[in-house]
């Protein structure tokens, strides 16, 4: 026990772990209000109190009776949209008929035509409107709910009846009668309607996985990694308690902390949901939620709330063993984090891209990812063993029980028996005879070499950066392809090869003898319709023939001529209006899985290369020896940041040019310099060239990757660790970049092409200057912390003594 | 080294577990192809299912019809013994085409499914899908998609970036797929298509069989129809002069052989109507008159005068179209300018004579199903024809 009370201390001991604890959770229920709240037809947000109002007002009476009266209200809505009609009504028997309409609605609905005259006179309440539509669906569905579940046993005999699925050795009757028989059970449940937003959005929300996957990261680190790192294992190995005991104490730790960190954040969300949208009756059958329909447990609304946790507790902890088997087999910081990053997004990929009736399913749902979405506990699915229908829930908890198992088994077998500090891997070793060949330090050098050196041959950044030139030079050949979604796509693309670039007269006649050749097609049409001598079949061949022209050319006919008319407004108005061909271009200055793709590939490479800056002499102590030098501080700092600065560069143009390349190529540069007003609707003031626009969005991430280049560096100075920095940055970068992937409005080129260019400036102004002040805090940990600071701080967060060794 | 040994092969015997499970849901039947120059069932394309220029929504397995509605894109099934109908799914828990998001519905096949083929056991279906590249763009992947006949699972069998599918027809280990290249349809004049042949076992290559948008009713050529019948490719092209009268020309071409026929210069009459081939013989209409003839052109005999009188029903009818059949009978749909007739006549290729048949609700016959039964849609109500009792019965209401 004691041992696993050390084990315990060794991460909540550690501040770090609470503040990245802290951290994750605040940018959690950020994340999570943002995305409730950013849409702004969440009516059931704004107007909480009226939604409760309303669920309380119908919630105790009887279906039927709480029918009738929705209804009623809803009838009041109907009337006065009606009233509203008439303004829009322009044939006198239209008129005529929505006055008798009306005459009728206050004769037989007095009430509801006098709350309609009310609505007219005091406007409109859209979320009453709403509210009502959604009371309405919850009564409805409560009053098909008996029917659906008591006539499963006769639907499942009725489709049985069926050739296709009456083999009785079959999968598909197998799985209609256990189906059947599996909801037996739930054909009397009573249900209510209530407010179940709260509960949806929480079930509903995916992002928090990734936060507690990468707390349970951090946990590994501290158990696993850090005296790893230290060398401490040869001496922990040697105790008397130093293995099998050892690696079980961790383990457990490592659950347990699992464990609370999963059932923290669902807390916290369920909590801020239920702040958000107002409480709920949990007391109510999970079944009364539409949404819900299909979970086949009796359950109600708090009993289902806690399987939900439990079902993330499960993922979570095999997630953690997943990564303490990781942590065990491989000793190289970088090849822990490539395969434990690997394992989750291989998972990810395969639950998210897989459909559901491929016939290799199974990686779909025996995954760790279906275990923590909200359909493994709320669908019902049967999976097919050989012809046997096999319910999915327990089934998929067995093999997850079963891989929790062998990972730790191998975990204790491993850290048992192998030799658990860090080993030279052959390329490791190779390197070294090159690194002693040919990159020998001989006597003296400048710090600027030695840093260099230090990043680049010591830390084998030379590699990795090798390896990025090659994919950049890799992603630089081929074409950016053109986008055919309509089919008149091809069509406009054939017109613009013709028109793109400046109007001229030619181009303009051009555009007049298309205009006039499908005006003949149009006239052949009724021509062909009525030429008697033609029998129909003749005519239908010829129409047809006709129409496909008319659908496709002259569709892309139709929008030349609209960009034509757009472009004439716009020389009016003085801009150098040009033909463009918008499905390119439009792509080209702004597109946001572009944009935030190339984002996340920077950031992921500045995680990778970046923190080996400055974490390198902490974790060997060099950092000591550094600081007394007479160059030891300010000027190593700076050569640092230069460093990273220049890696980041290197990554940048790696990430952002091959684009450029490919396009230019494919495309040439001939429309560069056409004001990027030619290709939007409307004349916004943007007075930027398309070639201007796609610069300072690229200057744009430019800065911003500035910016997370002094987070790192600052992150780095924090921590102190390779490991840990990365995970945190990775927290801190890749994960809100996850989140805003889906907001068009939150990136630079939806900003520049709004023309709104005060976001733009304030924008790069704030990480400018917040890119300074990390770089001044980081400069000042840099060089005022003293070793002796430093070895107090380690020691203390090791041990948990204040007390320096005698 | 044992102990990382037995950690290997307990490793690998897990992984093979796992394949194993994998593999135990499927089963594909691969049958010899029967070359024979007669229609076989499984094999050959079910031309009595699909109709004129290769619009396929029904196909026939030996117990049951599949039906594709185009307007909610489900799959419904049809039981032939029981005259049943439902949607293609397996769950009891789902309510189908009345679920509000059909997603998850086994037999919604996806709002761009068209199409749909029985071949060798399996049910093959067009569809669309969407993805964004690395660059941003979006691209539209056309596929051919494959689903067992309980409609639990799908495959993918073809999917082209490259080119639009019209519609396709599987005949004798072979796709034909009227496809249009999409990059070069900007640069002509209405569908720029062409018949492209695609091996099933090998959807990799793509063979330009018949370049349909060499003929065009702007140039004064349209391909009409195309029916595959044993070694038989029959095609129906119409010609228009200068002065737009029209000339039907019927040519067969021999997929074993490579060698194309004329059929229409030995035939006596003009060709006039669409035609079906049934029993080894073509059938067509000359006005009111529907002929057949063998495969080489020979043996040309009229079959049905629309002026005798046991055709007086249809004495204000002009034009008699083959337009299908069931395999034993020659299905004839009657129109005129005005209009189409409710009533059917079959004629059965055997014994030579002609029955009348009202299709309830009906225009025409599009799709001639099986010697005891077809189906089709009309006034959003499915309805199967039981050609024995001449009776027909409402098995689906959509509107429902």
């Amino acid at each position: 026990m004691k041992l696993t009370y050390y084990e315990l201390q060794k991460v909540i001991g550690k501040r770090t772990f609470l503040i990245v604890l802290a951290l994750c959770f605040v940018i959690n229920i950020f994340l999570l209000y943002y995305t409730q709240s950013s849409d702004e037809e969440n009516l059931k947000l704004q107007y909480k109190d009226k939604y409760v109002e309303m669920i309380n007002k119908y919630k105790n009476l009887p279906t039927d009776k709480a029918v009738e009266k929705v209804k009623a209200e809803q009838l009041a809505y109907d009337i006065y949209a009606e009233m509203n009609s008439i303004a829009f009504a322009t044939e006198e028997e239209e008129i005529n008929t929505i006055t008798e309409n009306l005459q009728q609605y206050k004769k037989e609905n007095p009430k509801a035509y006098k709350k309609a005259e009310n609505i007219a006179k005091q406007g409109e309440n859209l979320w009453e409107v709403q509210f009502l539509y959604d009371v309405s669906s919850q009564l409805d569905y409560i009053k098909s709910y008996p029917d659906f579940i008591g006539q499963m046993g006769e639907r499942a005999d009725l489709q049985s009846s069926v050739s296709v699925f009456g083999d009785e050795n079959s999968f598909s009757y197998n799985n209609l009668y256990k189906t059947a028989e599996d909801y037996r059970h739930l054909k009397n449940i009573d249900l209510s309607i209530g407010n179940s937003n709260a509960l949806k959005a929480t079930t509903g929300y995916t992002l928090t996985d990734f936060f507690v996957i990468a707390v349970v990261f951090l946990v590994c680190i501290f158990l696993f990694g850090y005296e790893r790192d230290r060398g401490l294992y040869n001496l922990v190995k040697s105790s008397k308690y130093g293995r099998l005991r050892t690696i079980i104490s961790k383990l457990l730790v490592l659950f347990g902390v699992s464990i609370a960190v999963s059932l923290i954040f669902t807390l916290g969300n369920y909590t801020a949901n239920t702040l958000l949208y107002g409480v709920d009756d949990l007391n109510r059958s999970i079944q009364s939620v539409p949404e819900f329909r299909n979970c086949p447990f009796g359950l109600n609304v708090w009993q289902y709330l806690i399987l939900f946790a439990l079902m993330k507790i499960t993922g979570t902890v095999a997630v953690a063993s997943i990564f303490a088997m990781i942590f065990t087999i491989f000793s190289s910081p970088t090849l822990m984090y490539i395969a434990s990053v690997g394992v989750v997004i291989g998972e990810y990929l395969l639950y998210a891209f897989i459909p559901s009736a491929s016939s290799f399913n199974y990686p779909k749902y025996v995954n760790i990812f279906y275990v923590l979405n909200n359909s493994f506990a709320c669908e019902y699915i049967n999976l097919n063993i050989f012809s046997k229908a096999v319910t999915a829930f327990p089934l998929v908890l067995s093999i997850l029980g079963f891989v929790l198992v062998v990972c730790c088994v191998i975990s204790c077998v491993i850290f048992s028996r192998k030799n658990q500090s860090r080993k030279t891997s052959a390329l490791s070793r190779c390197f070294a005879k090159i690194k002693m060949r040919f990159f020998r330090i001989r006597g003296s050098v400048s710090v600027s070499l030695g840093e260099i050196y230090k990043f680049l041959v010591q830390n084998k950044m030379a590699v990795l950066l090798i390896l990025l030139v090659g994919y950049g030079v890799v992603n630089s050949i081929g074409t950016v392809a053109y986008s055919y979604l309509d089919i008149s796509d091809s069509d406009y693309k054939a017109y613009m090869e013709r028109l793109e670039g400046d109007i001229t007269p030619d181009k303009v006649d051009f555009i007049h003898r298309e205009e006039k050749y499908f005006s003949n097609l149009e006239n052949r049409l009724a021509e062909i319709e009525n030429d008697q001598s033609l029998s129909d079949n003749a005519k239908s061949a010829l129409c047809t023939s006709i129409n496909s022209i008319i659908e496709t050319k002259g569709t892309a006919l139709g929008r030349v001529k609209s960009q034509y008319k757009r472009l004439q407004r716009l020389q009016k108005q003085g801009v150098n209006s040009r033909f463009i061909d918008e499905n390119i271009y439009s792509n080209f200055v702004s597109n946001s899985i572009r944009e935030w793709k190339n984002f996340s590939t920077l950031s992921l490479i500045l995680i990778i290369m970046l923190p080996v800056i400055f974490t390198g002499e902490y974790k060997n102590g060099m950092i000591n020896l550094i600081r007394p030098t007479k160059l030891g501080k300010t000027a190593v700092f700076v050569r640092k940041e230069i460093i990273s600065l220049s890696a980041m560069i290197i990554g940048f143009v790696i990430v952002y040019l091959p684009y450029f390349i490919r396009f230019i190529s494919t495309y040439g540069t001939d429309s560069f310099s056409t004001p990027a007003v030619c290709l939007f609707e409307e004349n916004n003031g943007l007075s930027l060239s398309v070639i201007g626009v796609a610069l300072l969005v690229v200057v744009g991430y430019f800065v911003l990757s500035v910016f997370a280049v002094s987070l790192i560096n600052l992150v780095s100075l924090l921590l102190k660790n390779y490991l840990m920095t990365m995970l945190l940055s990775s927290a801190l970068l890749l994960i809100p970049t996850l989140a805003v992937l889906n907001f068009e409005s939150i990136r630079f080129g939806s900003i520049v092409v709004e023309n709104n260019m005060i976001a733009v400036w304030m924008t790069i102004g704030l990480c400018v200057l917040l890119s300074a002040v990390f770089t001044l805090i980081s400069h000042k940990i840099y060089t005022e912390e003293n070793s002796l600071m430093y070895l107090n701080s380690h020691r203390r967060s090791y041990h948990g003594h204040s007390k320096l060794p005698e | 080294m044992k102990k990382y040994y037995s950690i290997t092969l307990f490793v690998s015997l897990f992984l093979m577990l796992l394949l194993l499970f994998s593999i135990c849901g499927c089963r594909d039947n691969v049958k010899k192809i029967d070359y024979s120059d007669k229609y076989v069932f499984g094999q050959d394309s079910q031309e009595n299912c699909i109709a004129l220029q290769g619009c396929a929504v029904i196909a026939e397995s030996s117990k049951s019809y599949y039906y594709l509605c185009e307007d909610n894109k489900f799959l419904y099934v049809v039981d032939k013994p029981r005259k049943k109908c439902m949607p293609l799914c397996n769950k009891t828990n789902c309510l189908h085409d009345k679920e509000a998001t059909p997603e998850n519905c086994n037999a919604f096949l996806g709002v761009t499914a068209d199409n749909i083929i029985f071949y060798n056991d399996y049910l093959y279906y067009s569809s669309s899908k969407e993805y964004t590249d690395k660059d941003g763009v979006l691209h539209t992947v056309n596929e051919i998609n494959k689903i067992t006949l309980d409609g639990s699972s799908k495959t993918n069998v073809f999917s082209t970036e490259e080119y639009t599918i019209w519609s396709f027809k599987i005949h004798r280990g072979f796709m034909y797929a009227d496809m249009t290249l999409i990059s070069s349809e900007g640069n002509s004049e209405g569908k720029n298509s062409s018949l492209y042949k695609i091996s099933i076992d090998d959807t990799s290559k793509i063979t330009e069989f018949l370049p349909y948008k060499e003929y065009s009713n702007i140039k004064g050529f349209l391909v009409l129809d195309t029916r595959f019948y044993g070694n038989n490719l029959i095609l129906l092209f119409n010609k228009l002069d200068k002065n737009n009268e029209e000339e039907r020309i019927l040519v067969n071409y021999d997929l074993q052989t490579d060698k194309w026929i004329n059929l229409s210069e030995k035939l006596k009459v003009n060709v006039t109507s669409f035609f079906t081939v049934c029993k080894d013989n073509i059938y067509y209409g000359a006005k009111n008159k529907v002929y057949k003839c063998d495969f080489q052109g020979n043996n040309q005999r009229c079959i049905m005068d629309g002026g005798d009188s046991e055709f007086s029903k249809f004495k204000d009818y002009t034009y008699f179209n083959p337009l299908t059949n069931d395999g034993e009978n020659v299905i004839i749909n009657v129109a005129n300018d005005d209009g189409i007739s409710r009533d059917v006549i079959f004629y059965n290729c055997d014994n030579d004579k002609t029955e009348i048949h009202k299709l309830k609700g009906a225009n025409q016959a599009d799709s001639g199903g099986d010697e005891k039964s077809l189906i089709y849609k009309a006034d959003n109500s499915l309805y199967f024809y039981d050609k024995m009792e001449k009776k027909t019965y409402t098995i689906y209401d959509f509107e429902s």
